[in-house]
């Protein structure tokens, strides 16, 4: 019960410290915080799969951009409100990650992430080939009416930076209630010991499935919320960078923690964004940082408190 | 109520069981003896459903389980604790066993009713099993099997490794648990445990049973069970 109560402080409390920051950072850095929110909740997704289930996916830009292209090709040419189009966005994420799931759980451990990395890639092909309406790797840019939701306008940047902050928070908030929840506890045990977990009763292949739906769905909708928020549909969501980066994110900021995927996105955001500006070599530099984690710390930013200071620690 | 009969099974092409056959009784403790090799283990899996039999039949109750999913094994009764524990290590004491009854259809009080089994691990809920004691950690993996309510509980060598004064403890568990009318299926190769449990022996060699010894049996002739051991 003290670790319930110590559980909703931490989550309650980042979600007012990131509201004043919203509420006080100069326009720069608001910008970054809008785009780092964003990709956080992507983050999150990833990690209810990897973190929580313990299944390494290498195929998550796969549902990232499902929910981008199912957002921007309802709005662009179906001509489907925002929140209509988010919701489009979100049910094609889904789709996609049920059908990833039922295949790619055929398979485990090092062919689970070939398989994932193959439909990631399959998925990039078909936008690619779909030009027609994709506009390949141009991408397309999504008109006014697509951005604006429930009245407000998300091309400005504070109505942008609120409507980041407040889907972060849902996600957030959300995502600590699930994996403390019955549900998130039997993913847990699944990543521990799946034959154990088997053994007592569980269905694991049942559960391993909506395991990756829900992952699946939260990276999609992340990748509807980046088109709406950022007016913009691209190929280049689909690559296998975008199926890299929430591993390294999540792997950076402590996998199986709520915090984690947040603490890495920021710190990997930054990291880029400030050797970008010492050196050309900046990946070099986000390299080495990665490695030494890797090294001092491999359970993660997060992971490292929780070891350390506070076993609590969701 | 557990019967085998006839159990075939491989791993891949390496046959393992080549004709096991066994009836565990409830409020006996029927003891699985055989050398290191013999099948023991497989048989338990198979039991589970952890191994698909190739032939032979699987029942509890009369009802087939062979071909059952695993999943679906323990809910209908059978509680299973394999070899090296095999805990959630990253959960705590009380998630341990909290994942063991919700598997089952016991009610929340099952958790105070493995503590008076198990008075340690109450000191120890909060507890991450990794952190725990080989001892303490074997008394988990007993208390979270018997959290289903099983009816019939298996035990792949509990004691091994164990210091004397948790050997007993395991082991005075398991007689109250026969006594409590479960079915108890014990993988043994230590003589001492044997005689000191078994109502029941099944000899089991090269996968295949070799004859079922009574406690009367054990009594008349103990260099039988001596020589089938090997030591």
């Amino acid at each position: 019960m003290i670790d319930a109560r110590r559980s909703l402080l931490l989550h309650g409390g980042i979600v007012a410290c990131l509201a004043l920051l919203a509420a006080t950072l100069p326009a720069y850095h608001a910008g970054n915080l809008t785009r780092i929110l964003v990709l956080a909740v992507y983050a999150m997704g990833y990690n209810l799969l990897f973190g929580y289930t313990g299944l390494l996916s290498l195929g998550h830009a796969l549902f990232f951009a499902a929910g981008m292209y199912g957002f921007g090709l309802s709005a662009a040419l179906g001509g489907l409100s925002a929140g209509a189009a988010l919701l489009a966005g979100v049910a094609a994420a889904a789709l996609v990650a049920g059908l990833t799931g039922a295949l790619a759980l055929r398979t485990r451990d090092v062919a689970f992430m070939i398989v994932t990395l193959m439909f990631a890639q399959a998925g990039y092909l078909t936008i690619l080939y779909l030009g027609t309406w994709t506009r390949g790797d141009e991408g397309f840019v999504l008109p006014a009416a697509a951005r604006r939701l429930a009245g407000f306008d998300l091309r400005g940047d504070g109505a942008r930076l609120v409507a980041a902050l407040t889907l972060f928070s849902a996600c957030f908030l959300a995502t600590a209630a699930l994996t403390g929840s019955r549900l998130g506890r039997t993913l847990i045990a699944i990543r521990e010991n799946e034959e154990r977990a088997r053994m007592l009763g569980y269905d694991t292949a049942r559960l391993k499935l909506v395991a990756v739906v829900l992952s699946g769905t939260l990276s999609g909708l992340a990748g509807a919320a980046y088109a709406m928020l950022f007016g913009y549909v691209g190929a280049s969501f689909a690559t296998v960078q975008y199926s890299i980066l929430p591993l390294l994110w999540v792997l950076l900021g402590g996998a199986g923690t709520t915090v984690g995927p947040l603490v890495g996105v920021a710190l990997m955001f930054y990291l880029i964004d400030w050797s970008s500006r010492v050196t050309d070599a900046y990946m070099l530099v986000a390299g080495a940082a990665l490695i030494g984690l890797t090294l001092f710390a491999p359970q993660g930013v997060a992971g490292l408190i929780r070891r350390k200071a506070a076993p609590w620690l969701p | 109520m557990l019967e085998l009969a006839g159990v075939h099974a491989a791993y891949g092409r390496v046959k393992v069981l080549a004709g096991v056959d066994l009836a565990a009784r409830a409020g006996e403790i029927h003891c699985l003896a055989g050398r290191n090799g013999a099948g023991k283990t497989t048989t338990l899996r198979a039991v589970m459903g952890l191994v698909v039999p190739g032939a032979g039949r699987i029942a509890l109750d009369g009802a087939d389980l062979t071909g059952v999913p695993a999943h679906r094994i323990a809910a209908r009764g059978i509680g299973y604790v394999p070899q090296g524990r095999r805990l959630f290590p990253d959960m705590t004491v009380a998630e341990n066993l909290e994942m063991g009854r919700r598997a089952g259809t016991a009610g929340p009080g099952i958790r105070d009713r493995m503590i008076g089994l198990f008075p340690r691990l109450g000191e120890r809920l909060d507890q991450r099993a990794h952190s725990l004691s080989g001892g303490e950690q074997q008394m988990l993996a007993v208390a979270r099997a018997l959290s289903l309510e099983p009816r019939v509980l298996l035990l792949d060598e509990p004691t091994e490794g164990l210091q004397p004064s948790m050997t007993a403890l395991i082991r005075d568990v398991t007689l109250r648990m026969r006594d409590a009318g479960l079915a108890v299926v014990l993988v043994e190769s230590r003589i001492d445990a044997i005689t000191a449990l078994a109502d029941r022996v099944t000899l089991i060699d090269t996968g295949r049973t070799r004859g079922t010894l009574t406690r009367a049996d054990l009594a008349a002739d103990p260099a039988r069970l001596r020589r089938h051991l090997g030591v």
